[in-house]
């Protein structure tokens, strides 16, 4: 491990870690552009390199871009990219109220812990926790997308049957063009702009961004807040915070590794996880969709924990966690290298060499991405709101069009931002319509292949209830809806007490 | 966004929440088409999930209209201090520039639409006086930010922008 370890630390390595998170770090705040992208456009730079080179660069990107995209997500209330979806709900609330600089170094030390957290699972729990992913089968992914939906009540600001309508309504949106397992056609309504179905990027750009932009057009004045002087960094009080929510970024970081580890779930539902527990656990959740830190903590350190979890079907099983994963692994093949279990034992010296160049690159993400993020932050606040507002729609309408080189994605994404502003001037906050739409496909594929299965046996409750891992899933589902009310009825008959005294 | 106006009671506290009741009730006729499309699908897989979403989202906003009209103290409206004298003509002139310009790349490409959209937006945006000095400064920059990224993304990210009959 020690030589692994060296071989990491080579100059071209570290030159290579570093070059890669800046440059992933920058396509990941770019609204639309996604960490995959970022992978696989910078892939054919690697081929020329030494496979334990081309593995730490990669590694370095994809990081970076999970990282990259809380930048856009605070200071624009654009998720840069999908994981940093939760991050919009509070890093933008503080960035609003002048502490946009406070919640880009905020995230910056979670996204470090969390990769941190997420690299350790990679270098200790690889093959038992590989396992773990083979046991999950689709009535475990559709409990888990339910429980998923089960943050709607953290999500609704205010207004549950708001919040729950918003789901559904994202839910339906998810079947729209092909089914999922049939094939078949469904709700388009005649219209071939929507054959292809409503891409989840194009659709949230439109549900977070477009909005942002009809209110910034209609009024003069500032897009942010700005302190009168200058506060750095503001590093020591960020770490000062990171500190004192230490437990929500271990929880965050540890949901984010283990979501990583399922493949197909991702950055953008670990992060949601991550928030709606950080908002359950904290003793004042008033606070979270106004601008709470721990928010941003919990999403930021969990969607850069998927990148370690990810990693491990990913090497162990050949299976990739995550979409950069995907791309990672093709690339991998090209260099001739074979995945599977004996990789840890047989590729052992290239395995663990990736892994410590992981740890460096997240290391190095530290500085990068606090000097990257600081004059993002800057530039932001100094850029007229003549020149912003053209500059994010330019940006919304390339990036929509680019992910799957169609026109008919940028309408999309400009129709559902415009339904986004309407539904959320009458108090239908976008977040649930964005959940909804995330896990309609992971659930509906799961619904359907269990009841499928559960037929062909005769026993389609056998097949929904009847395996342990589904069993923890439906607690933790029952635990999440009834905690709230609990809560609600508790705090209840306390406000009914003081009225009586 | 709206995300940062805040959601108060309305000043009388009785109004039922019309806005809310209209967007739910769209939410039935949507279900309604979905569910009647949903009646042309032979095989059970396609339908079986949806008329379930179709059935909760027709239900929950049946259930929106009810509470609302019983309990009007709960109508919400939405307020905001920076919402003071927005320009409704600036918020549908962003939305319909950005549809025509999408409209018209496949024609004039995405070059020549991207610096219409940008100069477009860049004028709808700004509520300071204009002199020409700002004007041809701002143009410029825009022209820069269009032409830069359609080069990266059409050399280095290799990404097919349309062309039309002029780039």
């Amino acid at each position: 491990m020690l030589e692994s370890l060296i071989q990491a630390l080579t100059p071209f390595n570290l030159l290579l870690a570093l070059g890669g998170v800046i440059a992933g770090t920058i396509i990941g705040s770019l609204p639309g552009l996604t960490a995959t992208m970022a992978v696989a456009v910078l892939v054919p730079i690697t081929f020329t390199m030494p496979v334990t080179s081309a593995l730490i660069m990669l590694g370095a990107i994809y990081t970076g871009a999970i990282y990259g995209g809380a930048y856009a997500a605070i200071l624009l209330n654009t998720p840069g990219t999908p994981s940093a979806i939760a991050t919009t709900l509070d890093g933008y609330p503080m960035a609003k109220r002048g502490d946009g600089d406070l919640a880009v170094t905020l995230a910056c030390i979670a996204s470090v812990a969390g990769g941190l957290i997420g690299a350790c699972f990679l270098l200790l729990l690889s093959p038992p926790l590989a396992k773990v992913a083979l046991a999950f089968g689709p009535a475990e992914y559709f409990w888990l997308a339910l429980f998923g939906l089960t943050l709607i009540a953290a999500l609704s600001q205010g207004n549950l049957i708001k919040g729950l309508i918003g789901g559904c309504f994202g839910l339906l949106l998810a079947c729209v063009g092909s089914a999922a397992v049939s094939g078949d056609i469904r709700f388009t309504f005649g219209s071939t702009t929507l054959v292809g179905g409503i891409e989840t990027v194009s659709a949230l750009i439109g549900l977070y961004c477009i909005p942002v932009m009809i209110d910034l057009v209609a009024v003069p004045g500032r897009h942010l807040q700005v302190a009168g002087e200058q506060r750095g960094f503001r590093l020591a009080e960020a770490l000062k915070i990171s500190w004192a929510g230490k437990f929500n970024l271990i929880r965050s970081s540890i949901i984010g590794a283990f979501v990583g580890i399922l493949p197909g779930a991702g950055g953008s539902i670990a992060g949601l996880i991550a928030y709606g527990e950080a908002r359950r656990a904290s003793p004042d959740r008033s606070r979270f969709g106004e601008g709470a830190a721990e928010g941003v903590q919990a999403t930021e350190s969990a969607n850069n924990a998927t990148v370690g979890g990810g990693f491990i079907p990913t090497l162990v099983l050949g299976i990739p966690g995550t979409p950069p994963d995907a791309v990672i692994l093709g690339a991998l093949l090209v260099h001739g290298l074979r995945v599977g279990p004996d990789m840890f034992t047989s590729e052992s010296s290239i395995v663990y060499t990736f892994i410590f160049g992981l740890f460096i690159a997240t290391f190095l993400m530290l500085p990068a991405g606090l000097l990257v993020g600081r004059y993002a932050y800057r530039f932001i606040i100094a850029v007229p709101k003549g020149l912003l507002v053209p500059t994010i729609a330019f940006m919304t309408i390339i990036g929509s069009y680019s992910i799957r080189n169609s026109v008919s994605d940028v309408f999309i994404m400009i129709v559902m931002g415009v339904i986004s502003w309407v539904l959320n001037r009458f108090g239908f906050s976008p977040s649930p319509i964005v959940l909804g739409l995330i896990l309609g496909r992971i659930a509906e594929e799961g619904f359907v292949q269990s009841w499928t299965i559960g037929s062909a046996m005769g026993n389609v409750a056998g097949v929904f209830f009847g395996r342990p891992i589904s069993m923890v899933i439906i607690a933790f589902i029952l635990l999440g809806m009834l905690l709230p009310l609990a809560a609600t009825w508790k705090n209840r008959n306390r406000y009914q007490k003081e009225v009586v005294s | 966004m709206s995300n940062s106006l805040e959601m108060n009671r309305n000043a009388s506290g009785t109004r039922p929440d019309i806005g809310g009741m209209v967007c739910a009730a769209v939410f039935i006729l949507l279900g309604g088409a979905c569910l009647y499309q949903t009646t042309q699908m032979l095989d059970p897989d396609s339908y079986v999930f949806p008329r379930m979403v179709i059935t909760a989202l027709m239900g929950l906003s049946l259930v929106l209209i009810v509470t609302s009209l019983l309990k009007p103290a709960a109508a919400v409206c939405r307020t905001g201090k920076d919402q003071a004298r927005p320009s409704a003509w600036r918020r549908i002139l962003l939305v319909v520039s950005m549809l025509a310009a999408t409209l018209m790349m496949p024609f004039i490409g995405f070059l020549l639409s991207g610096i219409v959209v940008f100069i477009t937006l860049m004028f709808l945006a700004n509520h300071d006086a204009w002199g020409r000095g700002k004007s041809i400064l701002y143009a410029l920059i825009g022209i820069a930010i269009v032409v830069g990224f359609y080069g990266a993304f059409t050399y280095f990210l290799q990404v097919s922008l349309p062309h039309g009959a002029w780039l």
